[in-house]
C-alpha cells in the first residue's frame, strides 16, 4: 500500500450569493461542496469526475489555498493546510501545485514563456541565474517544446502549446502533487490525446501523485489509478478504475458511463443506454435526501422514500474497502449477492 | 546536485530524485538549445502595438506632430523669436508678413516674465547664438505691438506645462485610487467608488471659480497655485474609475492566482502581473486627460481667471484676439492663428487618443472600425 | 425608479451640505476673505453684511443662519423685519459685495431668466439638429455626406466654444454683418450666442446618433425588419433611430450642464445680462456672495437637469424594467 500524503476530510464550502445591494439582505447561498473525503497517495493519480457545477474546481482550489472551505481539514503530511495563511503557505508551494483549465489565461500576456517559467525560481530565490535558464530549458523539453518557443509571448503560442508552458510552470518547483483541473477540457480532441500522453509520462517520471479533474470518465481512464465520482458536491463513489469501468455501482456513475462511447461497435450497439430524465436540483437548496433521487432510475426499485429523505453515506462495498459508494440501492444489492 | 528545491518542510524526498537527474540537460547541450533559442525572438505585445499605432497614419502622425510642437514649446527661448512680452506701441496690429517678405530683424530686446533658471541659461544661449537676430512679425502682432508667433509659441509653453500637471495627478492619484479600490474590492471599493461619484457630479467649472474668488487674491502665483491644486482634485476621477475597473475584471485572472499558486505574495503580483496590465489603459486615458485639462485652462483664461499678464496662455491669446475686434479694425489673425494652433493641438490630442485606444484597450478591439 | 429618483436627491443634499460647508469654512478661514478686517468694502455694504451674517454670534450659529431661515436672534424663530435674514436654503445670499443697494437675490432674479433663454435656445437648436445629421450620416454612413459631416463633427468636438463664438462673432458680426456684436433685445442678438453655445452640443449629440444608429442597422431585429421588405429609410427611422436616442437622451444631462458652463464665456464674448457675466465679473472683483449664489444655483440646477435626464433614459429604456445598478 502506498502512503498517503494528501488527506482531505469532510470539506465543506458554502459560498454566501448576497442578492442585490439594495435588498435586505436576504442571503442565498450555494452548498457547492459537502463532506468531501479523499486521500491523494504518492505517485498515484485520482481522477475527480462530474458533471459541470459539481464542485470540482472548487475542491481543487481548496486544496491549492485559493478558497477557504467552511469547514473540514486537508493535511500534508499530518500539516493542516486550510488555516495557512498566504505566506505561510510558501513553503508547501514546493510541493504542491496546480494546472488551470483557462490555459489562455493563466499565462500572464506581457510575459514570455522564458519569463513565466523562471517565475516560479524568482518567487522562491531558487538556483542562480544561468542555473535557472538551465532548469527551464530542461522544463521546456520535458513538456515536449523546444529552444524556438523560448521568447515567445502567450499570444503566439497555441492553446496546447500554452498548456504545456502552464504544466512546465506547475513542474518547475518539482512538487510531489500535481493538481489539474480539467487540463485538456479547452483543447481540441488530437491536442487532448497528446496533452494526456504528455501527464501519463510526466507522472511517471516525476513520480507524481495527481487530482485529476475532469468532466467526462474518458479523460481520466489513463492516467488514474482511480476515480471519484462526484455530483452536486458530494463524492457519490470511488473506485479503482477498471473495477468502475467494469462494474459501476451507483447509478450517476453507470449512468455516465453508459454516455460514453466504446470503440468496439458490436459492444456499442448492445449495451444499454440511460438517458437521465429531469434536471439536478438547485445548488441553493439541496434535497433533504440523495441529490440523485430526483433523477435517478433505480430510485424505483427500492423504497423512493428512503431516497429522497435520507440522505445516503459513502459507504465500503466491497472486502477491500476501496469501492465506495453512496447510494441506498447500492447497499441493498450488494447484502442480496 | 539536486538543489534547494527538494528542501521540502519535513524533509522528505521523493524516490523521483533518481529518475529526474536522467533528463538533465548538460552545460553543452544547454549552451547549444540557448543559441538556438536566440534567434527566435517572440513578438513582444507592446512592440506589436507599436507597429499596429504606426498603422494608424493619422495617430502616427499625430503623435509626431505633438512631440515636435512639444520640443518647440520646451525649447521656446532658444529659439530666435521676438520677445513674447516686450510691448511696442510703435508697431501694433501688424498684419502677419510672410517670411520671404521680412525674414527677420535686429531688433531682439529681451523682456520676459520672472524665468526659471533654466529657462535664463537657454535664453543667455539664444542670445549667444542668434544675438539680437529675430524673426520677423510672420504671424503678426497684437494691440499692444507683441508678436503674435511669439506668444503663441509661450503660450504652448502654459499648455504644456499643464498637460503635463494632468497627467501627473491623474498618473499618480487615479491610478493609485483605482488600483486600491478594485484591488481590495468589497466595502473598500464601494466607499472610494460612492466618493467618486459624489465629486464627479458636482459643477466642477463653478466650484473652481467659487474657490478662485475666495482664494486666488491678490497674486497671480496663488491663483495659478490654486490652479494646479484644482487640476489635481478633479482630473484623477475617471482615471480612478476606469483603473478600478480594470483592476476589478482582472482580480480574478488566471495569472494572479496562478502567481498565488506558485508562491507569489500579493504585493509582488500587483507590481508584477496586474500594473503592466492595467498600463494600456492608464496610457489611453492620459492622453484622453490632457486635452481636456488644456481646454480648461484655456476657458479659465479666457475669463481673465488662469495665466495672467504678462504670462500668455492660448486662453489669453483667444480672449485678446475676441477683445481687438471692433467695427473699425478686424485683425482677423489675432483670433485665426491662436483657433487654429488650439483646435490642431486638440484635433491630435483626439487622434491619438482614438489610435491608442484601438490598438491599446481590448475591449475596443472586438468593436469593428467605424 | 423611485429609488433612483431618491438616491440622485441624496447626492444633491450631499453635494450642497459640502459646497455650503465649504464655503463658510472659508469664508472665516481665508485671510483677505469677505470677513477679513481689511478688505476696502463700501461701509454701508460692511454694515449690511454684519446685519445679515450676525458676525458677532457665535460661529455654530452663524452657520445656521447661513444655510437656513432658522433665525436665531432675539427675536425668536423666523425674525422680524431689518434684522430677517432668510439665509441660504431660503434663496436669500445676502447682500452683494460689489453692488451697492443690491442682494445677491435681486441680481440673480434680474440676470438668471437671461442665461436661462439662452442655454433653452441653444438646446432647442442643437439637438434637434444634431439628431437629424447623425442620422443622416447613418443614412449615408461611408459616403462624401458622411465624410463632410465627420469633419464637421470633429471640428465642433476640437474647437473650444470661446473660439467658435469669437470666429462667429468675426464672420457674422464683423466682417459679414449679419447680426448685432451684443445685446440681448430680439431675436436677432440671440441668434449667434445661440450658435456658438448650442455648437458644440449639436457635434456631440450627432456623433452619438450616427454611432447609435449605425449600431443598431446591426442588431437582429432590425436586420428582420429589413428583410421583410422595409425600405432603408423606414428602417432607419421607426427602428434603429428609436433606440439610438437612448443615449442622446442620457447625454442631456451633461449636456446642458456643458451650456450652463459654456453660458460663461459667450455671454462674456457677446457682453450679455446673464448670470455667466455676473458670476465672472464677481469671480474677478471678488464678490464673495454673489459667486456663492450663483455657484449653489447652478449646482442644484446641474444636479436636477441630470437627474432628470437619468431619470427620463430609464424611463425610456425598454430593458430597464428594474434596472439593477452595478
Ligand atoms: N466564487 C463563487 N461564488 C459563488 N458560487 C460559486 C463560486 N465558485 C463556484 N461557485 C458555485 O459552486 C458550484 C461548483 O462550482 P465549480 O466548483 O466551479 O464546479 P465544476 O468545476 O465542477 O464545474 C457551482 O454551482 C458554482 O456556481
Ligand atoms: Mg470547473
Amino acid at each position: 500500500m502506498t502512503e498517503v500524503l494528501l488527506q482531505v476530510r469532510a470539506i465543506g464550502k458554502r459560498f454566501d450569493v448576497g442578492a442585490g445591494r439594495f435588498q435586505a439582505r436576504a442571503r442565498a447561498s450555494i452548498q457547492a461542496l459537502s463532506d468531501v473525503d479523499l486521500d491523494l497517495a504518492s505517485g498515484q493519480a485520482l481522477g475527480l469526475v462530474g458533471e459541470s457545477g459539481s464542485g470540482k474546481s472548487t475542491l481543487a482550489r481548496i486544496l491549492v489555498g485559493l478558497e477557504q472551505p467552511s469547514k473540514g481539514s486537508v493535511r500534508l503530511d499530518g500539516v493542516e493546510l486550510t488555516t495557512l495563511s498566504r505566506a505561510a503557505w510558501r513553503p508547501f508551494r514546493k510541493r504542491i501545485q496546480m494546472v488551470f483549465q483557462d490555459c489562455a489565461g493563466s499565462l500572464d500576456p506581457r510575459q514570455s514563456v522564458r519569463s513565466a517559467l523562471l517565475e516560479p525560481y524568482r518567487i522562491h530565490g531558487l538556483y542562480s541565474a544561468r542555473e535557472r535558464d538551465m532548469r527551464c530549458m530542461e522544463l521546456l523539453e520535458a513538456v515536449g517544446l523546444g529552444a524556438e518557443h523560448w521568447n515567445r509571448f502567450p499570444h503566439e503560442l497555441s492553446g496546447g502549446q500554452r498548456q504545456r508552458v502552464a504544466i512546465a510552470r506547475a513542474l518547475a518547483l518539482e512538487p510531489q502533487i500535481l493538481i489539474l483541473d480539467e487540463p485538456v477540457s479547452a483543447l481540441d480532441s488530437s491536442m487532448r490525446a497528446q496533452i494526456l500522453n504528455l501527464l501519463i509520462e510526466l507522472k511517471r517520471r516525476f513520480h507524481l501523485a495527481c487530482l485529476f479533474v475532469a468532466h467526462d470518465l474518458f479523460a481520466v481512464q489513463a492516467l488514474c489509478e482511480h476515480i471519484a465520482v462526484m455530483y452536486m458536491g458530494r463524492i457519490v463513489e470511488v473506485a479503482p478504475t477498471g473495477a468502475l469501468f467494469a462494474n459501476p455501482l451507483h447509478p450517476y456513475t453507470q449512468a455516465l458511463l453508459s454516455a460514453v462511447p466504446f470503440a468496439d461497435p458490436q459492444v456499442e450497439q448492445q449495451r444499454r443506454r440511460i438517458v437521465l430524465q429531469g434536471e439536478p436540483p438547485s445548488p441553493m437548496d439541496l434535497p433533504p435526501g440523495c441529490a440523485f433521487a430526483a433523477r435517478c432510475p433505480t430510485k424505483h426499485s427500492i423504497d423512493a422514500r428512503l431516497c429522497e429523505g435520507d440522505r445516503p453515506l459513502l459507504k465500503g462495498c466491497d472486502e477491500t474497502g476501496l469501492r465506495q459508494a453512496a447510494c441506498h440501492a447500492v447497499v441493498t444489492q450488494g447484502s442480496q449477492s | 546536485m539536486t538543489g534547494s528545491a527538494l528542501d521540502l518542510p519535513g524533509g522528505r524526498r521523493t524516490p523521483a530524485t533518481a529518475a529526474r537527474s536522467r533528463w538533465k540537460l548538460t552545460e553543452r547541450e544547454f549552451e547549444l538549445r540557448q543559441s538556438a533559442a536566440a534567434t527566435v525572438s517572440g513578438e513582444n505585445p507592446w512592440r506589436a502595438r507599436l507597429v499596429q499605432l504606426r498603422r494608424r497614419r493619422t495617430a502616427w502622425w499625430s503623435l509626431w506632430l505633438l512631440g515636435l510642437s512639444s520640443l518647440v514649446c520646451l525649447f521656446a527661448p532658444l529659439l530666435p523669436l521676438p520677445s513674447p512680452a516686450l510691448i511696442e506701441l510703435r508697431a501694433p496690429l501688424l498684419a502677419p508678413i510672410a517670411p520671404w517678405r521680412v525674414f527677420g530683424t535686429f531688433d531682439f530686446q529681451p523682456e520676459y516674465w520672472p524665468l526659471g533658471w533654466l529657462d535664463r541659461q537657454l535664453l543667455e544661449l539664444r542670445q549667444f547664438l542668434f544675438g539680437t537676430w529675430q524673426s520677423g512679425p510672420w504671424l503678426g502682432t497684437d494691440s499692444k505691438g507683441r508678436d503674435l508667433l511669439a506668444r503663441i509659441v509661450f503660450g504652448g509653453r502654459t499648455s504644456l506645462a499643464v498637460a503635463l500637471a494632468g497627467a501627473a495627478t491623474s498618473l499618480v492619484i487615479g491610478v493609485s485610487y483605482g488600483v486600491i479600490a478594485g484591488w481590495f474590492g468589497g466595502r473598500i471599493d464601494r466607499w472610494m467608488m460612492r466618493a467618486v461619484d459624489v465629486l464627479q457630479s458636482l459643477p466642477f467649472v463653478f466650484l473652481v471659480i467659487f474657490l478662485l474668488t475666495v482664494l486666488g487674491a491678490r497674486s497671480s502665483s496663488a491663483r495659478e497655485s490654486i490652479f494646479f491644486v484644482v487640476i489635481g482634485a478633479v482630473w484623477w476621477l475617471s482615471m480612478a474609475r476606469v483603473v478600478r475597473g480594470t483592476v476589478r475584471g482582472m482580480r480574478s485572472a488566471a495569472f494572479l492566482e496562478c502567481a498565488q499558486v506558485l508562491g507569489a505574495s500579493q504585493a509582488s503580483s500587483l507590481v508584477r502581473h496586474l500594473v503592466p496590465n492595467v498600463l494600456p489603459i492608464v496610457i489611453v486615458y492620459l492622453t484622453l486627460t490632457i486635452p481636456s485639462v488644456m481646454l480648461f485652462e484655456s476657458f479659465l483664461s479666457f475669463l481673465g481667471l488662469g495665466v495672467s499678464p504678462p504670462r500668455v496662455s492660448w486662453g489669453l491669446l483667444a480672449l485678446e484676439g475676441a477683445q481687438a475686434i471692433n467695427p473699425l479694425a478686424i485683425p482677423w489673425w489675432l483670433v485665426l492663428f491662436p483657433a487654429l494652433v488650439m483646435g490642431l493641438t486638440l484635433l491630435a490630442l483626439t487622434m491619438l487618443g482614438d489610435g491608442l485606444r484601438d490598438v491599446l484597450d481590448p475591449r475596443s478591439q472586438a468593436r469593428p472600425a467605424p | 425608479m423611485i429609488r433612483a429618483a431618491l438616491r440622485h436627491l441624496a447626492g444633491l443634499v450631499i453635494s450642497v451640505v459640502i459646497v455650503l460647508a465649504v464655503s463658510f469654512a472659508l469664508m472665516h478661514a481665508v485671510p483677505g476673505g469677505p470677513f477679513d478686517a481689511e478688505r476696502g468694502l463700501h461701509p454701508e455694504i460692511e454694515a449690511n453684511l454684519a446685519r445679515a451674517y450676525h458676525l458677532d454670534w457665535p460661529v455654530w450659529k452663524q452657520f445656521l443662519q447661513y444655510i437656513g431661515p432658522f433665525n436665531l436672534g432675539p427675536d425668536g424663530w423666523l425674525g422680524t423685519g431689518a434684522d430677517r435674514f432668510g439665509g441660504v436654503l431660503a434663496l436669500d445670499f445676502g447682500p452683494s459685495l460689489r453692488h451697492r443697494d443690491y442682494d445677491v437675490a435681486d441680481i440673480l432674479a434680474a440676470s438668471l431668466p437671461v442665461s436661462f433663454q439662452l442655454g433653452a435656445l441653444a438646446l432647442a437648436w442643437s439637438v434637434p439638429l444634431g439628431i437629424l445629421l447623425g442620422t443622416l450620416a447613418a443614412a449615408r454612413a461611408g459616403t462624401w455626406l458622411d465624410a463632410l459631416l465627420r469633419v464637421l463633427t470633429t471640428t465642433g468636438i476640437v474647437l473650444p466654444g470661446f473660439v467658435i463664438a469669437s470666429l462667429s462673432l468675426l464672420v457674422f458680426a464683423f466682417a459679414w454683418p449679419l447680426f448685432p456684436v451684443a445685446g440681448w433685445s430680439s431675436l436677432r442678438h440671440m441668434v449667434l450666442p445661440a450658435f456658438a453655445l448650442g455648437a458644440p452640443c449639436a457635434t456631440y449629440v450627432a456623433r452619438l446618433t450616427r454611432s447609435g444608429v449605425l449600431e443598431n442597422l446591426q442588431l437582429d431585429f432590425v436586420r428582420t425588419a429589413k428583410g421583410k421588405g422595409l425600405g432603408r429609410g423606414a428602417v432607419i427611422w421607426r427602428h434603429a433611430l428609436r433606440s439610438a436616442l437612448l443615449p442622446v437622451v442620457a447625454y442631456l444631462g451633461p449636456a446642458s450642464a456643458a451650456i450652463l458652463t459654456g453660458s460663461l464665456v459667450v455671454e462674456k464674448i457677446f457682453f450679455l445680462p446673464g448670470a455667466g457675466t455676473h458670476f465672472v465679473n464677481s469671480a474677478l472683483n471678488r464678490d464673495y456672495t454673489l459667486a456663492l449664489g450663483v455657484t449653489l444655483v447652478y449646482t442644484v440646477l446641474v444636479f436636477c437637469l441630470n437627474a432628470l435626464a437619468d431619470l427620463l433614459a430609464s424611463f425610456l429604456d425598454p430593458r430597464v424594467g428594474g434596472r439593477q445598478e452595478s
